[in-house]
């Protein structure tokens, strides 16, 4: 076998091991009680991305900073309007879906406020492991289908 | 001689021959589109200057971008170009008013050869591209942009002759004349045989081009005889008004088959199209959906007062263009070196290989345009009954539905961007490998020149989807 495949091969090999041990870690996490405080600004949020574990109960504390805002979650379908500087606002949930949910202010707040957005992570985040190997998955395939096909 | 790929004259069907040949078609299609963008320049500049609340920013980039990408380019081509209201006025007043002149050389400018490829409108669409931040949310800036267009437009055809300001210069015209490649439609002539007959021998005067008193020559400097693609064809119609002789079929044909045709002549200029319009909804999605606050700040030139602000917008400029003009660009030329070393070829240049396999980028771009611009419609949807029943922001509710709150419809996007982003790997890759097909003799070759190309189309499309799921 020429050395260019056996390569391919093991980077195949590699990416499926790292992601199957990755999965039976994440698998393996207890659940906790995650806390975070979250500004928000003009125009987006403190912190930026929020990291955490399938079956976490999450509790989110939101403070407006400079103006009236909103907190949305897309998928989980949490929201909260009209939060005001001085009165922050708390919601709770329990991350039972994997993936990254991107959250948005759901308050007209200014300019940006269509783009005002951060990041929850739920993880494992399947969705995304899984289209990196559907990707990896798709390139192979179709070498391997050039590679076979007959040319007319 | 056999096609390259199955066609389907539409213009066989009389009912849309009759609607085609009208010439009224195209007036009365303008006229409608002219009167949006004219009310998007009044509403800008006198509407509220909150951009959820206005007409000005709803309708141009949420409702018409949604249109272009999701729909019009990637199933009718340059459609748009047809009904384009930013020519209108440049238009009218060449083949009206500037007709009764005759050859006067003030109209008649020559446009200059060092400018005859698209480089200085890839120029004009950066510029745009990089005031995104200002331009998608500030009504004033959206109505500026409108009027530069239209004037820039009005111009243009008042100087030079046809359409050059389409051709050379307009900044929509690059996204949507590169991505009509891909379009199931095109217009060509039936048989060749017929445009070559020498007009002593029974073929015509070349009307297609010069005119006749049927319609206009080509406005977009095509020679419909010698047309194989769809990049420069605006879809005006004239051509099948001006045909003596009914040659020119507007055909259906199957999606992207251009684009795998040994007929399509690749050009430096339109490769590096591909590839820095690849790069744009990259640097959308992520200055406008990722989660970084301080890249959209510094993105917005209107929140600057100071020198550090200012610093920093200028830091930004240079990020889009590092990303737009040189990282992108530089990981396609390093993966062309790569596909030339295991390839183990001699005879091909990697600024060979550059140039051919940038058009295989144009599916996956077109489909991470529209995942893009599906994503926007998904999220801000409502904002376009609150911006109808309420132009100006003034507080009216001419349609009851002025106070609707927000209401984003999130649960197809990651699904949507999945299908978008593997559909879009998936032809580039089948254009791709064809490309590479009729350069490597061999298809040992061909497959081993096209790894690093995958690899770097896996990588646009993972760090893609990254935004997304």
């Amino acid at each position: 076998m020429n050395k260019h495949y056996a390569l391919l091969i093991l980077i195949i090999i590699g990416i499926t091991v790292v992601t199957g041990i990755s999965l039976v870690e994440a698998q393996q996490q207890d659940n906790y009680v995650k806390h975070f405080t979250v500004k928000a600004f003009r125009f987006g949020f403190d912190p930026e991305r929020l990291v955490v574990n399938q079956g976490d109960i999450v509790i989110i504390t939101i403070e407006a900073i400079d103006a009236v805002h909103g907190f949305y979650i897309e998928d989980y379908e949490i929201r909260q309007d009209l939060i005001t500087p001085g009165s922050p606002e708390t919601i709770s949930f329990v991350a039972d879906k994997r993936g990254m949910f991107r959250i948005h202010c759901s308050t007209i707040c200014g300019s940006l406020h269509p783009f005002m957005t951060a990041h929850l992570e739920v993880q494992p985040n399947l969705r995304f492991i899984g289209s990196i190997l559907g990707i990896t998955g798709l390139i192979v395939s179709f070498i391997a289908y050039a590679w076979m096909r007959r040319e007319d | 001689m056999k096609p390259a790929y199955k066609k389907r004259d539409l213009l066989k069907n009389n009912l849309i021959k009759r609607i085609i040949l009208s010439r009224n078609l195209q007036p009365f299609a303008t006229i409608l589109a002219f009167a949006p963008f004219i009310f998007v320049a009044v509403t800008g500049i006198i509407g509220i200057s909150s951009g959820a609340k206005n007409f000005s920013v709803g309708f141009t980039w949420i409702l018409w971008s949604v249109l272009l990408a999701l729909l019009l380019v990637p199933f009718l081509g340059r459609s748009w170009c047809f009904l384009c209201p930013i020519v209108w006025p440049g238009e009218l007043i060449q083949r009206k008013l500037w007709s009764k002149f005759g050859d006067s050389k003030l109209m008649n400018m020559r446009w200059p050869t060092v400018l005859k490829n698209v480089w200085l409108q890839i120029f004009i669409f950066i510029f745009f591209g990089i005031w995104m931040v200002v331009l998608v949310t500030q009504p004033f800036v959206t109505a500026i942009a409108v009027i530069t267009l239209i004037t820039g437009a009005t111009i243009t055809f008042i100087l030079f002759p046809r359409r050059i300001f389409c051709r050379y210069l307009c900044p929509p015209g690059l996204f949507i004349g590169v991505y009509s490649s891909y379009a199931p439609i095109e217009v060509r002539v039936k048989d060749r045989g017929i445009c070559l007959t020498p007009s002593s021998q029974g073929g015509c005067n070349k009307e297609c081009y010069t005119g006749s008193e049927k319609g206009y020559g080509c406005p977009w400097l095509e020679f419909p005889q010698n047309m194989v693609s769809n990049i420069d064809c605006g879809l005006c119609t004239e051509c099948f008004k001006t045909c003596p002789r009914d040659n020119i079929a507007l055909n259906a044909r199957p999606f992207g088959v251009e684009l795998e045709s040994k007929e399509m002549k690749m050009k430096s200029d339109e490769a590096w199209r591909a590839i820095i319009l690849l790069a744009f909804p990259l640097v959308y999605t992520a200055v406008l959906f990722g989660p970084w606050a301080w890249i959209k700040s510094w993105g917005d030139l209107l929140l600057y007062t100071n020198s550090v602000g200012v610093t920093q917008h200028l830091f930004y400029i240079i990020l889009i263009i590092d990303i737009v003009l040189g990282v992108l660009p530089g990981l396609h030329l390093l993966a062309s070196r790569i596909s030339i070393l295991l390839s183990g070829t001699k005879d091909i240049s990697t600024k060979e290989l550059f140039v051919n396999y940038a058009y295989a980028y144009i599916p996956l771009g077109l489909m991470l345009w529209a995942g893009f611009n599906f994503s926007l419609i998904m999220m801000e949807w409502s904002y376009i009954p609150v911006i109808i029943s309420d132009p100006f922001g003034a507080g009216w509710n001419l349609l009851g539905t002025t106070h609707l709150p927000w209401i984003p419809i999130t649960l197809p996007i990651p699904i949507a961007e999945t299908v978008f982003t593997f559909s879009g790997v998936l032809l580039s890759l089948k254009v791709g490998y064809n490309s590479l097909n009729s350069i490597f003799s061999d298809k040992k070759q061909t497959l081993r020149a096209l790894i690093p190309f995958a690899t770097l189309t896996a990588i646009i499309a993972i760090v893609y989807l990254w935004f997304y799921i």
